[in-house]
């Protein structure tokens, strides 16, 4: 045969005999040889031609020629040999480890199999949740060079209403793009939807419309045509719609004749003049969107927003500003730029701004990085607790794996005793350690990430849908990487905890049983581990414990409507299917009637918005007929509502006094005369007085209002969220509303939707319905992000809890075993059953409450982090922290009974005699 | 006056050295007094460029070394020819042949 074989002889020979394959040795070896032969030709010429020592040397030393060379030349030639060699012997040894480690493994299934599954629970939960971390939080925006992205937004402290964040204004867009000193460039947008009519049918899509600076700010590419340049961004400029590349896709199957084709939208007619690259869309929505959708939001169109540089100017905030910053400039400096340009407003743009104007509402500009603004203050901060919530959990899990290695490492002290006192080299038994080690880490994270694709589904089925970016989560590379080094550190770790006793080993082999003093470090060991987990799952189940108290709280907050059997949705028709308000009116109550005949029906209104989901954009200044406001009083900025009569009812909406009737709607929608307050504005107008009678006005205080005349007082709202305080708004008797609340008696409101479909195509072929839903999903919606941070938080705590739980059990049973000896002692002694009982629960709960003690010190400190996840529950709330505690204890003590039985059952006599 | 120096053509060497110890295992300068004697001397090798050669095909599997003693019982390195060697030696062996017989062609070629 050939060479390998002859190798594999040569390599066990030198393993047999430990020959040194080391540097020096060959060098010696070359030597020996090369000198061997110079020897052995001075001698051949000095007995052959006679020739004198120092001449023979000579004359060997010439006919050799360069020996320094040749020597060099055959040790380096050895010396790759060697390393050959070594690679070879240790691939071999290692091929031969794993082979030998699955056959282990395989034979004592029920270790490996506990082994892996919990690796395997632990690595996918942190995989997952490292996932949508990474996919959310941590990596940036899809622009190019997106670190330099920023947003520009102006917060104010609306009075009465408190801090609000608003969008640039087009002329304080106009001066901040002209005179800043740090942007390379700026631009403004905003979004809203409108209907896009085909053939067929008509479909309702989002449109952005954008400043042209836009694109350049984004440095965004067309895939086809060109993108909206400022050509196109001005006033009357042509009437043009660049698609987005998934629109394209989808509506023109990708056809690049769609560019030059007319796409007729609700309002108008557009010419397509080309498609954004895939992937294009916008951050977030504009300032005053619902920001429901968040999750999946996208841009279908994008439109010229053709503003006047000229003016005039309004104070009017709706342009979201988004901008590049210069090379080396930060976000503070930016922000100090502009903010020096705000001085000028009121100079340069008197129209929209006065002195007086920007100290009221302390007005002022603010430059964040573009992805903690799209991210919010909270959302990073929940995904991080998470992700620490599922780490601790894979710690736990770790720590019970180690503790099997531990167990498993005691019965075979013998094997590697032995192995090391053959000669087994340190290094091999690292190798042979960790074969299996890491070959089990590695099947258990192979799992893992199956796990954690499942979980993902799951995650984001269940998911807030105001998280941005969470559609598109999917395991990723990083994933992946996570995955596998999380196994690796795990498997070199526990592959490490037997080598580290090998050189005690020896002794084990002469003594013949175990050395007491290893058992005592390892007892210790192994009792901090529970220890530290009894500690961990404290703090997890804390957590999770005050988030559920928090949303039983949350949910016990009454908002001052019934959404059940609601059934909501949004009917949108093109407007120039409307010239004019009445026909519009007149419409909303045609569909009203159509809706209210639909059987089970019990009432139908509409307004402009719906409560808990679009109330948390934007707010009008309301003024008070009388009394006048005082110098120092503020007028309150609050929610306007347009709403038909049946709103209230349709949502069990209290009125105290009355509701606005048809007749009082203006039919021309100029104006109506009557409104509806809730008690929260009225008690901030008239403290302590009947408001019924009384006059109120939008838009602000100064010149001639129109006042409109309190009917009717909502004593309870809160529309804003369920965490917010009650809402104050203002509801008026106009019909330009477009979502539909349609109460039915009895049965899933949902089940009404073909009929409503029907009835609303009957009487508008244009019409699209958006977002059909039932008002107790929107109601959940509105707390989905609570619920969802909960819903982890208590599967991480129960995964914590139950492998707390294999952990005490783990290592009681161990203990037990340990001192069978003694237990028997005792027995024989005289000791009964319920002493046993005492002696193995004692030592359970010793441990268990040395961990709780750990973890409330640990939760009380750390549980700040979540505070502002928390509703109306105190971070180190005591019913929480006791709670929990008293759980863990109960258990420890179940996970501690069948150690105890057996305990109790240990037959004296057997026991001494064994050892 | 000796005659002139044949020197070695490239590659030579390690068809020299295989087939040499193709007739049992030796040590380096063993292989090259056996060279020696076949040839009467008459091709010049300098010695040293035999053991970089005998250690390359060590590394190449081609040979297997061993300490061992001479028969006057001093330690020296062995070599022996392993199976691949001898396939080697086979296939240099057969190249060699064709080598000759083609430079041969050529050279007593008549026009």
């Amino acid at each position: 045969m050939s060479t390998p074989n002859d190798r594999g002889g040569w390599q066990r020979l030198r393993r047999v005999f430990r020959l040194p394959a080391t540097r020096r040795h060959i060098e010696q070896d070359v030597d020996a040889e090369l000198r061997f032969h110079i020897d052995g030709r001075v001698e051949e010429l000095i007995e052959r031609e006679r020739l004198s020592r120092a001449d023979a040397e000579a004359e060997a030393r010439r006919r050799f020629g360069d020996y320094d060379a040749y020597r060099r030349e055959a040790r380096d030639i050895d010396q790759r040999t060697m390393r050959d060699r070594d690679r070879i012997e240790f691939l071999d040894t290692l091929k031969r480890e794993i082979r030998h480690s699955t056959r282990v493994l395989l034979r004592t299934p029920t270790f490996s199999l506990i082994a892996f599954a919990t690796l395997a629970i632990g690595i996918g939960a942190t995989t997952a949740i490292y996932t949508v971390l990474d996919a959310v939080a941590l990596r940036p925006l899809p622009y190019r060079n997106a670190d330099r992205l920023v947003s520009v937004l102006h917060p104010a402290t609306v009075p009465g209403n408190g801090e609000s964040k608003w969008g640039l204004s087009s002329g304080g867009y106009f001066l901040f793009r002209r005179e800043n000193h740090s942007f390379e460039d700026l631009g403004g947008y905003t979004t809203a939807s409108t209907i896009v009519m085909g053939n067929q049918s008509s479909e309702n899509v989002r449109v952005a419309q954008i400043t042209s600076s836009i694109f350049t700010t984004l440095q965004a590419h067309a895939a086809l045509g060109r993108l909206i340049d400022s050509a196109d961004a001005v006033p009357n400029g042509p009437m043009v719609v660049v698609l987005s590349y998934e629109y394209w896709q989808r509506h023109f199957g990708g056809d690049r004749n769609a560019v030059g084709q007319m796409l007729r939208m609700s309002d108008t007619s557009r010419q397509i003049i080309g498609v954004a690259e895939p992937g294009l869309s916008l951050p977030k929505p504009g300032p005053f969107a619902s920001t429901s959708d968040l999750a999946s939001f996208g841009v279908d169109l994008w439109v010229p927003l053709r503003l006047n540089p000229a003016g005039p100017f309004y104070n009017s905030h709706q342009y979201s500003g988004i901008a590049r910053l210069k090379p080396g400039v930060t976000p503070e400096m930016a922000q100090t730029d502009l903010a020096n340009l705000m001085k000028e407003f009121p100079s340069k743009l008197s129209q929209a701004y006065s002195e007086s104007w920007l100290s009221k509402f302390n007005f002022r500009v603010a430059v964040k990085p573009l992805r903690d603004e799209v991210l919010g203050p909270t959302l990073t901060r929940s995904l991080w607790i998470l992700f620490g919530a599922v780490a601790v959990v894979l710690f736990i899990a770790c720590a019970n794996v180690a503790n099997l290695f531990l167990v498993r490492m005691e019965s075979r002290r013998r094997e590697s005793a032995i192995r090391t006192a053959l000669g087994a080299a340190r290094a091999h038994m690292a190798i042979h350690f960790l074969a299996e080690s890491v070959q089990l880490t590695l099947a258990a994270a192979i799992a893992g990430l199956a796990l954690a694709w499942v979980g993902l589904r799951a995650i984001i089925a269940s998911a807030p849908t105001d998280i941005p970016r969470l559609t598109a989560v999917g395991l990723s590379g990083s994933s992946v990487a996570v995955a596998f080094g999380l196994a690796l550190v795990a498997g070199v770790i526990f592959g490490l905890i037997p080598l580290a006793r090998t050189t005690v080993d020896v002794d084990t082999l002469r003594e013949g049983g175990r050395g007491m003093t290893a058992s005592g470090r390892q007892r210790a060991a192994r009792s901090g581990l529970v220890v530290g987990q009894v500690a961990l799952a404290l703090v997890l189940l804390a957590s999770a414990g005050l988030m559920l108290r928090s949303f039983v709280h949350l949910r016990n907050v009454k908002p001052g409507l019934d959404p059940n059997g609601v059934l909501t949705l949004t009917v949108d028709v093109p407007s120039s299917d409307f010239p004019n308000g009445a026909q519009y009116t007149a419409f909303v109550q045609q569909l009203q009637s159509r809706f209210a005949a639909l059987p089970g029906v019990v009432a139908v209104g509409a307004s402009a918005g719906l409560p808990l989901q679009d109330y948390n954009a934007g707010c009008t200044g309301v003024g008070r007929q009388s009394p006048p406001f005082a110098d120092n009083e503020k007028p309150p900025c609050v929610h306007t509502v347009s709403v038909t009569p049946n709103f209230f009812r349709s949502l069990g909406i209290q009125v105290r006094g009355a509701s606005p009737q048809w007749s009082d709607y203006d039919p021309t929608m100029a104006s109506s005369t009557v409104a509806v307050v809730t008690q929260a504005l009225a008690t901030q107008l008239w403290p302590g007085e009947n408001v019924i009678g009384k006059g109120i006005s939008i838009g602000g205080t100064r010149g001639k209002w129109q006042y409109f005349r309190i009917i009717g007082v909502v004593p309870e709202l809160r529309a804003s969220g369920l965490d917010q305080p009650p809402t104050e708004a203002v509801f008026f008797a106009t019909a330009n509303a477009d979502v539909w609340t349609i109460k039915v008696a009895r049965g899933d409101p949902l089940a009404l939707m073909p009929q409503v479909r029907r009835a609303v195509s009957e009487l508008n072929p244009h019409a699209a319905i958006i977002d059909p839903r039932t008002m107790t999903e929107v109601v959940a919606r509105s707390m989905s992000r609570s619920t969802f941070v909960m819903a982890l938080l208590g599967l991480a705590g129960s995964m914590a809890l139950l492998l707390s739980a294999v952990g005490i059990y783990g290592v009681i049973s161990y203990l037990v075993t340990q001192r069978r000896n003694e237990i028997g002692v005792r027995v024989a002694l005289g000791a009964r059953l319920p002493q046993v009982a005492i002696l193995v629960l004692g030592q359970s709960i010793r441990l268990t409450v040395i961990g709780i003690a750990i973890g409330l010190v640990a939760a009380i400190a750390g549980m700040r982090i979540l505070k502002s996840l928390l509703f109306d529950v105190s971070p180190t709330d005591p019913v929480v922290l006791v709670t929990t505690s008293a759980l863990l204890l109960l258990i420890a003590a179940v996970a501690s009974l069948a150690p105890t039985r057996r305990a109790a059952k240990i037959d004296p006599v057997e026991a001494m005699r064994a050892s | 006056m000796p005659a002139p120096e044949l020197d070695l053509v490239r590659g030579t060497l390690d068809l020299l050295i295989l087939k040499t110890l193709s007739w049992g295992p030796m040590h380096g300068l063993a292989a090259l007094r056996w060279i020696e004697d076949t040839t009467h001397a008459e091709l010049q090798i300098e010695e040293g460029a035999l053991y970089p050669a005998l250690h390359r095909m060590e590394e190449k599997g081609w040979l297997d070394a061993e300490w061992g003693y001479t028969e006057r019982n001093r330690k020296a390195k062995f070599y022996r020819l392993t199976a691949r060697g001898r396939k080697q030696l086979a296939a240099e062996l057969t190249r060699w042949s064709r080598y000759t017989t083609v430079v041969g062609l050529v050279i007593e070629a008549a026009r």
